[in-house]
């Protein structure tokens, strides 16, 4: 039987000339010039800063830390801001609805309507 | 720097910050099985070798998004199947390759030399009539030489996937050479 076995007939269809390799690896490499320009560019700039990272890191981190610690700003007159007038939108009416004198209770309403016996 | 030595993932680290010399060793270590691979694709080595070219460039411009941890070598040869086939897509045509020219003509008898021929062009249309997956798989496995466990990273398929596609080819090129041998058995009975 004719054989379909491993080399009797058959060879790489790959050049064998190890300078056919290096050429073509060359061209390949030469020809990604730009590519590999533009990765060293984009390194350039913030590689300085990756060697600081860490400490960077820890700054940022100790900052954060010391914000929360220090808790809300105070008034320059002495006076503490008030957790509301803090978190509302800066514009009048949304103050007067933070910051106004707290709305009735339904109990009291329904002690009002009922002459004020249970 | 010494980089025969060093992992493909340090290689793509270097390579991502512009060096040369790192790419230029990814691009000799893994150049001879992706040509083997791209001329399953092409009609040409001039055609392969743009593929080649085409991927390792695609593959370079996408390091700084490519998790270096991952292995180098799939994530570089699926580039490559998915130039190839946009391209083969493009030629409106599977590449059957000039065959003949990974078959040996050392035959000092021309007898001998005339009976090969015919054994060759015999395998050669054999070839071109198999499923582009089984020709792929017996020329990178029998012909190009590469392990199956390779060959079935470089086309994405299980190691088991390759051993049939291989089995089916050469079953497929033994038929072909059947009649060959009947041919010559009844001269010999002559």
């Amino acid at each position: 039987m004719n054989n379909v076995n491993e080399g009797s007939q058959f060879e790489s269809r790959l050049p064998d000339d190890g300078r056919y390799w290096d050429d073509l690896a060359a061209r390949i490499v030469d020809s990604a010039e730009p590519i590999l320009r533009q990765h060293g560019q984009r390194q350039a700039w913030w590689h300085p800063l990756a060697k600081w990272s860490p400490a960077i890191g820890i700054g940022a981190a100790a900052a954060a830390i010391l914000i929360l610690v220090a808790g809300p700003p105070k008034v320059a007159g002495g006076n503490q801001v008030s957790f509301e007038q803090l978190i509302s939108p800066q514009e009048p009416v949304a103050q007067a609805v933070v910051s106004g004198a707290p709305a009735s209770d339904i109990s009291a309403m329904l002690l009002v309507e009922s002459g004020g016996e249970r | 720097m010494h980089v025969d030595n060093v992992s493909d993932g340090e290689l793509v680290v270097w390579a991502r910050r512009g060096d040369g010399e790192a790419f230029g060793a990814l691009v000799r270590r893994y150049l001879r099985p992706a040509l083997a691979v791209a001329w399953e694709f092409a009609p040409s080595r001039d055609g392969a070798e743009d593929l080649v070219q085409d991927a390792f460039h695609r593959a370079l411009r996408a390091l700084p998004s490519f998790d270096e941890s991952r292995p180098f070598r799939p994530w570089f040869f699926t580039i490559l199947r998915n130039l190839g086939r946009n391209a083969a897509e493009r030629e409106a045509r599977w590449s059957t390759g000039p065959v003949s020219e990974g078959l040996r003509a050392d035959g000092a008898d021309p007898e001998e030399e005339a009976h090969r021929a015919d054994v060759r062009d015999r395998i050669r249309r054999g070839l071109d009539l198999l499923p582009p997956m089984q020709r792929a798989c017996f020329r990178l496995c029998d012909m190009e030489g590469f392990d199956g466990v390779e060959v079935a990273e470089m086309l994405d398929l299980s190691a088991a996937t390759v051993r049939v596609h291989r089995h089916r080819a050469r079953a497929a090129l033994r038929d072909a050479l059947r009649d060959l041998n009947d041919t010559e058995e009844e001269e010999e009975e002559k």
